[in-house]
């Protein structure tokens, strides 16, 4: 067990007081370099690359020192160590080996021993495939709170909670008809309220990426005036992305939907979405009244 | 800085209140104190796991009879709420520890410097898992369906609307997933969210990593106290927390699903009836084990059923494996068993009755109405579902083992290796309640109004995940009741 410690200690000393040396002294830019190089050459890959590496050094750097620590303390502590991972080996040997009523029980002992290696070497692999993960993670999560980053969202849902947060007030209420399932919208509006009236073909189904599966909706026509009245919203909206609802001459009927996406994306932007925003009447919008006055369809606000 | 101090004093308030409510529920009766039965003295990882764990729970409560009483949600509420916590648990925490200084002989402790050695490095992997596992989650936002669309959206909606009463959340048409889902994980985010002032949906997800720790040190400790081998219980406790679907696979505790909690309090669940039919079954045991096993066990079946509506199938799963168990073993102490038995499912009742009373109001909008779909026409026209399910679960429970985990296999094994054990009373319990969970899976995807690849496909890896701890005690029971 003695020289076995000793192997292994200087192993990792021989890993990590050069390897912090050489991280310390190169700079960060040096090894973003070195992983851009490398990606693919889309601007994705190259932005994940240059923030991976970035992740990659700082984790190393904290690392490394621990482990070169723990090393110097594996030295100075020699005898106590080697002691120590004895006592451990022992006790995992006495807990692994199986009795029988009389003598060891071989094969049990085989079979328990087999299985704890095979579930700790499986363990060892998820947590340093974890540890890679959160790696990957990092270019678009940094320690940013979820609102901020609006993760695995569409970028379409992700356009329009911008457009609606620039929009409408803080604590409106919109009815939104739509051929989407909204539950992200409404978590990233809110304390705006998002009611939807939910068809009932598409309650249990599950929406596809890239509007694989159309989603039967309501029309904003559908809706009666008691319905309306009951929900009282203060704006609107109607968002359709899937085919069977998309109306292409009606793409540019928003003017404050254009013109936002125009500010973000430059003059050029050319829809290919349904995404019409109507103020209801503010003089009777929380009358829940008759005297409420509901937009006409087609009218721009 | 300020908000990870918050959550930091936040989560010790919780731990606080359940560390007096699990010294309360683990003291010793006088009579074992007197005798110092080894069976009845429950050691500090108990202590601290089933704080952990039932301490997010009873926060969960005070929040809901708070709210259902129609009083407000604050700042000031919440801080009051964690200062108590913090004094109580300090205080249940000193007096452990002049009780243990009084004691002279302490079994539990190991017998020689190996044991002591290797339960110190045990400990010292426990901790780094649970460092890291606490680490992973904080630094990834929510992200997932579930943990946004069903308990991230609640929370935030409770918080700012300083009430569970909201006009929202009570509207058929306002936007969320379930509305009749439970609500113990939005009502501890909200918790952190008040102490916040602020909603940040990356430090609400504290909770899920500390449940991971609670589990395992519960399942630590009622190994330790039930078997007294405290070299395996260790083992067997640090192969829980290494289980790759619970962490770090990311629909487990590193996420804010509602999955890696379930799997938490059911595994709690399992492990008090385990306790108490191992105990029933020594000739030796003390009563106290007997007494406070099913009340425990009720108390965390009522939070399971409280965090996901899957833990009423487990409720009725456990029940049914407890009554089997009985009529085959305990035939002659009938009486006493049924007294045990409705002390668990009162317990469970009292925990849930609050709930069940609000969630009468809300709406049903994308609910699955399982219950009321169980019909002879329903499940008749899903058998063709039957044998889809079937093929899928084997697949990932045995042929995608390197994915998500040995414990089947492993299941699978200890069976093999041990099958008169697996025939015990308590292991028994384990084995039944494991087949009826899996059928009771099978039998969702042939009722859900869902085609059945996306219904299982979808949700048999996280349903499994819930089921790991029971499989994992099935396993640690193979091997520990053997040697005894």
């Amino acid at each position: 067990m003695s020289s076995l410690v000793r192997l292994i200690l200087i192993l990792l000393a021989i890993v990590s007081i050069p390897g912090l040396v050489f991280l310390c002294l190169m700079p960060i830019e040096f090894f973003q370099s070195w992983l851009i190089e490398r990606a693919s050459p889309d601007k994705y890959s190259q932005f994940a690359a240059h923030e991976q590496a970035f992740a990659a050094v700082v984790f190393l750097r904290i690392l490394l020192p621990v482990i070169a620590i723990l090393t110097i303390t594996g030295f100075c502590f020699y005898d106590r160590l080697v002691s120590f991972l004895t006592h451990c080996w022992s006790a995992l040997s006495a807990l692994t080996l199986i009795k029988g009523k009389e003598k060891r029980d071989t094969s049990r002992t085989l079979l328990y021993r087999l299985l704890l290696i095979c579930w700790f070497s499986l363990g060892l692999f998820h947590f340093a495939e974890g540890v890679g993960r959160r790696l990957e993670d990092w270019p678009w999560y940094h320690f940013h709170s979820g609102p901020f980053i609006m993760p695995n969202i569409s970028d379409s849902n992700r356009e329009v909670i911008r457009f609606l947060k620039a929009s409408t007030p803080e604590n409106s209420r919109i009815l939104v008809l739509s051929d989407q399932k909204l539950f992200f919208l409404s978590y990233y509006l809110l304390p705006r309220k998002l009611f939807h009236p939910l068809h009932p073909e598409s309650e249990f189904v599950l929406p596809k990426e890239f509007q694989q599966r159309q989603l039967k909706a309501y029309r904003l026509a559908e809706l009666d005036e008691a319905y309306l009245t009951r929900i009282s919203p203060d704006y609107i909206l109607e968002y359709y992305e899937g085919s069977d609802y998309l109306e292409k001459e009606r793409f540019k009927e928003d003017p404050g939907w254009i013109q936002f996406q125009q500010s973000r994306h430059g003059p050029d932007f050319q829809p290919t979405y349904n995404v019409r925003l109507k103020k209801v009447n503010p003089d009777a919008k929380h009358a829940r009244s008759p005297q409420r006055v509901l937009p006409e369809q087609g009218v721009a606000p | 800085m300020i908000q990870l101090l918050l959550i930091l004093l936040g989560s010790l308030g919780i731990w606080g209140i359940g560390l007096t409510l699990a010294q309360f529920v683990l003291r010793p009766s006088s009579k074992a104190s007197q005798t110092k039965s080894v069976p009845a003295k429950s050691d500090l990882a108990e202590l601290l796991g089933l704080g952990l764990v039932s301490g997010f729970g009873v926060n969960a409560l005070f929040y809901l009879i708070w709210g259902i009483a129609g009083l407000q949600y604050s700042r000031g509420l919440a801080l009051s709420w964690m200062s108590l916590g913090i004094v109580l648990g300090a205080a249940t925490l000193f007096v452990r520890y002049r009780s243990s200084q009084r004691e002279t002989a302490d079994a539990l402790k190991p017998t020689s410097a190996a044991e002591r050695d290797f339960r110190h490095l045990c400990l010292g992997i426990l901790l780094f898992l649970s460092v890291s596992t606490l680490f992973q989650t904080l630094i990834t936002p929510q992200r997932f369906w579930d943990e946004r669309a069903i308990f991230g959206l609640k929370s935030i909606v409770i918080f700012q609307e300083a009430t569970i009463q909201s006009d929202a959340l009570l509207d058929p048409d306002f936007v969320q997933y379930h509305p009749k889902y439970p609500l113990l994980i939005p009502l501890n985010q909200a918790h952190f969210y008040l102490l916040m002032g602020e909603v940040n949906d990356r430090w609400s997800k504290v909770l899920f990593p500390l449940l991971y720790l609670g589990m395992v040190l519960t399942f630590l400790g009622v190994l330790l106290r039930s078997t007294q081998q405290v070299v395996r219980s260790w083992l067997f406790a640090l192969m829980l927390a290494t289980v790759p679907a619970m962490v770090p696979w990311e629909y487990g505790f590193i996420s804010g699903q509602a999955d890696g909690p379930i799997a938490c309090f059911h595994t709690v669940t399992l492990l008090y009836l385990w306790s108490f039919l191992y105990a029933k079954s020594l000739a030796s045991s003390e009563s106290s084990v007997l007494a406070r096993s099913p009340f425990i066990a009720g108390l965390s079946a009522g939070m399971t059923i409280f965090t996901k509506d899957e833990g009423i199938a487990f409720f009725l799963i456990d029940l049914i494996a407890i009554v089997i168990v009985t009529a085959l073993y305990f035939r002659n102490q009938l009486i006493a068993l049924l007294i045990s038995l409705l002390q668990f499912g009162f317990m469970t009742v009292i925990v849930v009755a609050p709930w069940f009373s609000h969630r009468s109001q809300l709406p049903s909008t994308t609910e699955m109405t399982y219950f009321n779909r169980m019909q002879i026409t329903t499940l008749t026209e899903g058998v063709s579902a039957l044998s889809w399910a079937i093929k899928h679960l084997f697949q990932v429970m045995f042929l995608e083992a390197g994915k998500w985990g040995l414990q089947w296999w492993a299941l699978m094994l200890s069976l093999c290796a041990f099958p008169k054990t697996a025939i015990k009373p308590h292991q028994l319990f384990l084995l039944l309640n494991i087949l009826g969970a899996l059928a009771a899976l099978i039998i969702a995807g042939m009722i859900a109004p869902t085609p059945v690849q996306e219904h299982i496909g979808g949700a048999s890896l996280r349903f499994l995940l819930q089921i790991s701890g029971g499989a994992m005690l099935f396993i640690a029971g193979q091997w520990m009741c053997e040697q005894d």
